[in-house]
């Protein structure tokens, strides 16, 4: 795991996936594109698992609340050899507002 | 606001990139089957990241089970290849780890546009709907 401490270099999604293959990456977004996804940027965390790339990033959070940030894997989306159903159906459970502080 | 989004293949599926509230870029499974827009909790909570209200609770079933309440709110914005809408209805939840991405694409997004899967081109095309069904949303 590793959190990167300060990092001036910006880099592409393209430089960060041949510098980091295969991992869970987050990403400070400096500048984007017409479509609003992130062109440059500076690595804050990275790792070969998904905690790698999360752990402690809510103190980073904390001191830029309003940074942009993109969290990619540079690898394949789904491990191999894996099929996969993903179909979520809902029903009503209580149909009750959440009071203020109740999803915390 | 009609897009065009590059679909990512993850594995038999796909994914787009998308960007929620304009500043968290993350990649999310598409899901014609999910009735909701879901986004992984523990990026949530790392990236403090909270719902709108108004929240409400609902049950959340998979095909092979019961997977317990689902707490609802709402995203300020969701954009994808140009297309950008505020105020759909998402969920946090716990993703399976072989999916490495960050949030499942339901259709509270897509049944806002007129959707279409360009395969050939690995594209997810939004069109605006009919002004008429725009206005039964």
């Amino acid at each position: 795991m590793a959190v990167v401490k300060k990092q001036e270099k910006l880099f592409t999604e393209a430089e960060i996936t041949a510098r980091y293959p295969n991992e869970w990456v987050t990403v400070e977004v400096v500048t984007t594109d017409g479509k609003g996804y992130w062109k440059r940027g500076r690595v804050i965390a990275h790792g070969p698992t998904r905690e790698d790339s999360l752990r402690r990033l809510r103190y980073w959070r904390a001191k830029h609340p309003d940074a942009g940030v993109a969290h990619v894997f540079t690898g394949p989306l789904m491990e191999k050899e894996v099929a996969i159903i993903v179909d979520l159906w809902t029903f009503p459970l209580e149909d009750r507002p959440v009071e203020e502080g109740e999803s915390d | 606001m009609p897009g065009r989004a590059p679909l990512l293949r993850a594995g038999d599926l796909f994914a787009v990139r998308a960007v929620i509230n304009g500043a968290y870029e993350l990649n999310m499974l598409v899901d014609t089957g999910s009735a909701f827009t879901l986004i992984a909790e523990d990026w949530a909570e790392e990236f403090r990241f909270k719902l709108e209200p108004p929240l409400r609770s609902i049950g959340l079933v998979t095909v092979e089970r019961l997977a317990g309440p689902l707490m609802l709110g709402r995203l300020g914005s969701l954009q994808l290849g140009g297309a950008l809408l505020r105020g759909i209805e998402a969920g946090l939840t716990r993703l399976p780890d072989v999916l490495r991405v960050d949030g499942i694409l339901g259709l509270s997004f897509l049944r806002n546009f007129r959707v279409t899967f360009e395969f050939d081109s690995a594209s997810l095309v939004l069109r605006e709907p009919p002004p008429a069904r725009r206005a039964s949303r």
